[in-house]
């Protein structure tokens, strides 16, 4: 195998890849990433049997082949490398790759390409495409509010449900839940699924370029795949049942304030230095007419308060939360308002992006004896 | 003063107490305190009980004293007195004076669900499908597996069982230490029987998966899809069951799959590293199942067998390895088969690194640091006994005859004892060794030698001795 490429593309490549890359593997094949070079291209994989990933390039290739490196270093080198150009050389006998840009020489060891389980397409049973513009956008407002602990695993997935050309995808922690519903051009099927949260991060950084494209995705009772420009991901899916979202979303509320993100966003984070600290990171909030009156203390350290201004429709609220509750949310939205629906003190509320009716955030206060 | 400058000062004369003070004390006696009250002469620290209010007062008040000092800059008094604090859950530190609050949970366990999703979970307990190969490696095959006479029985009766899965041998139980091929020729069962049968639904799983994937099962109240996805195989194929010792909840579920599955005259293939018999903390009951059907062994490989694997994996790799190099890895490592595959891949790496050919000397190199000893005559159970006899000037030949005076039982259990010691190998196999005697008189052998060496000076001595001549030999 040889080839020539630039240093750019293939960094940026292998830096997709990499994110597949196991990197404490039952078998050590699946530390590497596997490069084949054929007609102009070159393909390059990585898989952790859960997330399998691949990118393909143009090169120019010399001699056809393919190579199985050990992931860490290829990137680190290559991503060190001084010219603009890379020739990459394996040496079939002994098993060598040769790297060499400008004057920097890399030789790599590396292990049979044969024993990579080479990622393969499949078919599903259902497939939609979407811009990845609104798919990004999906995943970005529902995939933070995951729950990080493995012992309930449907808690650290996303679950998408495709019902005609309607778009679902919800997430929760137990504590807090985001939902967002997008639509597709034609109906699609049906299907109810759970995606890794890890896998969604993934996509999401894949496909979130200023350039709009679309994005194939092809599911499976479990596996699910995407192609986006020149990557493929696949990912398998967590089994479980999904509780019933719609169950918690609060019916009807009293009070609803709206307010400006912008400003609500730098008052929480400037109030919740002082509570960050502790486990809870509890900020009070006060809303009475045409104020938000947001409070946090620590015996430690000391108290912070901050008003914001605020429309109020109904009685007042006196309620706590955990501040990244809120500033999680917070961070995600896009309009320039936010409403917060409220009942009483100990109920969830809900919080909305302006006037998008298609995504809704519901979380839960704190309780505390102040 | 207020709370916050009270809780302020408690905190930095803890601090500095804790410089002159062991931590674990510290954390003990002082940290479930709390300040009351601070003026001009005194100090008065609440203690949870009247039992740490005497104990601290017998012992750190100086201590205390002399920290508030130096933090105040004047000196008080301090004043103890008891006051009602929960131990159980001491106070938190960064919040002295406050309760902790309580994050409502949004979805409970009662939340109803949203209607199955189904989905193959990353902890496999979906229905396996007719033909699902998914459990199963597919590098493992008969093809690959390389026969001896240390796995002919084995190799024989799993391909017996591969031909006519459920009606020859059931259950079968293969039996063989660490890295010997029970995994290999469980695979290969599974892969033969699919590529004959495609309809059959086979799962491989260890017993370590089944326990875990128990659990989940448990806490997510979906005991009945567990029990159907096992229920409803044909071909269940059970690795290490030796780790079921002990889990009694994971046996009870095993037992009823395996009656299950049984009646119904499934094929079920269980490997395991002791037999049957000395599976002590499994259940009776499962034993007695186990042993039901056909119990077949994997033996350390012998030495032609070694150098064939090697070879084997030499073509799979397409290794270029001269045959004197394999057979001197091969009469290195006796025991374990990754160890030796593994050996073998260093060299190589070692010498496609290093720019050599690679010869003899070269893996010796490589391989210095693997081998135990670093002596350069391999130690075997033949070279125990050799050595042993020549020793106690006994015929080696006796060691393994069925003499039983004390000239010979002696040496025989002492080269039992370092074979054991020193080979770290089975109890049956050097029960072999020694004309076939039972696995437990080598135990006997073993335990009593320990034993009186540990008393007699003069058997100490002669054990070292035969160490030194082994290590020249």
């Amino acid at each position: 195998m040889k080839f020539t490429c630039t240093r750019k593309e293939i960094l940026e490549a292998l830096q997709i890849v990499g994110k597949a890359v196991a990197y404490k593997p039952q078998n050590p094949i699946l530390s590497g990433i596997y490069l084949k070079a054929d007609n102009e291209m070159l393909d390059m994989q990585a898989t952790d049997y859960e997330l399998g990933l691949t990118a393909k390039i143009p090169v120019a290739v010399e001699e056809p082949g393919e190579a199985l490196l050990m992931g860490r270093y290829l990137q680190e080198v290559v991503r060190r490398l001084p010219g603009e150009q890379v020739v990459f050389t394996l040496n079939k006998e002994e098993k060598i790759l040769h790297i060499t840009s400008d004057k920097a020489k890399f030789t790599l060891l590396s292990m049979d390409p044969k024993e990579f389980p080479t990622i393969q397409h499949f078919d599903g049973t259902l497939e939609f495409t979407i811009k990845n513009i609104a798919f990004a956008n999906t995943i970005k407002k529902t995939v933070f509010s995951c729950s990080t602990d493995e012992t309930r695993p449907v808690f650290t997935g996303c679950y998408l449900e495709v019902a005609e050309d309607n778009l679902i995808m919800a997430a929760t922690n137990t504590h807090r839940l985001a939902v967002k519903t997008d639509f597709l051009d034609k109906d699609c099927g049906s299907i109810k699924i759970i995606i890794p949260s890890k896998a969604l991060n993934e996509i999401l950084h894949i496909i979130s370029t200023d350039k709009p494209g679309d994005v194939r995705v092809i599911c499976s009772a479990n596996k699910l795949s995407i192609f986006f420009e020149n990557i493929y991901l696949t990912t398998r899916l967590i089994e479980g049942s999904y509780p019933d979202y719609n169950k918690v979303v609060p019916a009807s509320f009293a009070t609803t304030v709206t307010l400006n993100i912008e400003e609500l966003t730098q008052a929480v984070d400037r109030v919740s230095l002082i509570s960050r600290v502790s486990e809870y990171n509890v900020i009070r909030l006060s809303f009475t007419e045409g104020n938000l009156h947001i409070s946090s203390n620590n015996p430690e350290i000391g108290n912070a308060e901050e008003d914001v201004t605020a429309r109020l429709e109904g009685p007042e609220v006196n309620i706590a939360f955990n501040a990244k509750y809120i500033t999680d949310v917070l961070k995600v939205m896009d309009a320039e308002e936010c409403t917060i629906s409220l009942n009483q003190s100990l109920n969830p509320i809900a919080i909305r992006d302006g006037d998008d009716k298609t995504f809704i955030y519901v979380v839960t206060p704190v309780r505390t004896t102040h | 003063m207020k709370q916050t400058e009270l809780s302020i000062v408690w905190k930095q004369t803890l601090g500095k107490v804790q410089e002159s003070l062991n931590k674990d004390a510290c954390k003990k006696w002082l940290k479930p305190c709390q300040p009351i009250s601070l003026d001009d002469n005194t100090f008065t620290l609440g203690t949870p009980n009247d039992f740490f209010k005497e104990w601290i007062k017998g012992r750190y008040v100086p201590l205390i004293e002399a920290a508030l000092t130096d933090i105040t800059g004047s000196r008080r008094a301090l004043q103890l007195q008891t006051i009602d604090i929960p131990l159980a859950e001491p106070v938190r530190e960064d919040t002295p004076h406050m309760e902790k609050p309580i994050q409502d949970t949004l979805i409970k366990e009662d939340t109803p669900s949203m209607g199955t999703s189904s989905g193959e979970s990353l902890y496999g307990t979906s229905e396996i499908a007719p033909g699902d190969a998914s459990t199963l490696n597919p590098r493992y095959t008969f093809e690959n597996f390389v026969m001896g006479k240390s796995n002919q029985m084995a190799h024989a009766a799993a391909m017996g069982v591969a031909e006519s899965p459920g009606l020859r041998y059931n259950p079968f139980f293969l039996l063989g230490g660490v890295g010997l091929g029970k995994t290999h020729l469980m695979h290969a069962i599974g892969n033969r029987i699919l590529a004959s049968f495609p309809d059959r639904r086979v799962l491989y799983v260890s017993s370590e998966d089944f326990t875990n994937q128990l659990i989940l099962a448990i806490r997510g109240g979906t005991q009945e899809v567990f029990r159907q996805r096992y229920r409803t195989i044909d071909v269940l194929l059970i690795d290490d069951i030796q780790f079921l010792a002990g889990k009694e909840g994971t046996q009870e579920e095993f037992f009823h799959t395996f009656n299950t599955l049984f009646n119904a005259q499934k094929q079920i293939i269980i490997s395991s590293d002791r037999p049957p018999k000395e599976l002590g903390e499994l259940q009776e009951r499962l034993i007695s199942r186990f042993t039901s059907g056909l119990t077949a062994d994997i033996q350390a490989p012998d030495l032609e067998t070694r150098v064939a694997i090697l070879k084997k994996k030499a073509q799979l790799d397409r290794l270029q390895v001269p045959d004197d190099v394999m057979v001197y890895i091969a009469s290195r490592i006796d025991s374990n088969i990754r160890e030796l595959e593994g050996a073998l891949t260093r060299a190589v790496a070692f010498s496609s690194l290093t720019k050599q050919t690679i010869t003899v000397d070269v893996a010796a190199e490589a391989l210095k640091n693997i081998f135990p000893g670093g002596n350069d005559k391999p130690l075997t159970i033949e070279l125990i006994q050799e050595v042993v006899a020549g020793f106690y000037k006994v015929k080696m030949e006796d060691l393994s005859a069925k003499k039983r005076t004390r000239q010979i039982a002696f040496p025989r259990q002492i080269a039992m004892y370092l074979c054991r010691e020193l080979m770290d190998a089975s109890l049956p196999q050097i029960g072999q060794a020694f004309g076939g005697r039972d696995h437990s008189t080598v135990i006997h052998a073993c335990e009593k030698i320990a034993k009186e060496q540990e008393k007699d000076r003069g058997l100490q001595a002669d054990i070292s001795k035969i160490k030194e001549r082994l290590e020249r030999a």
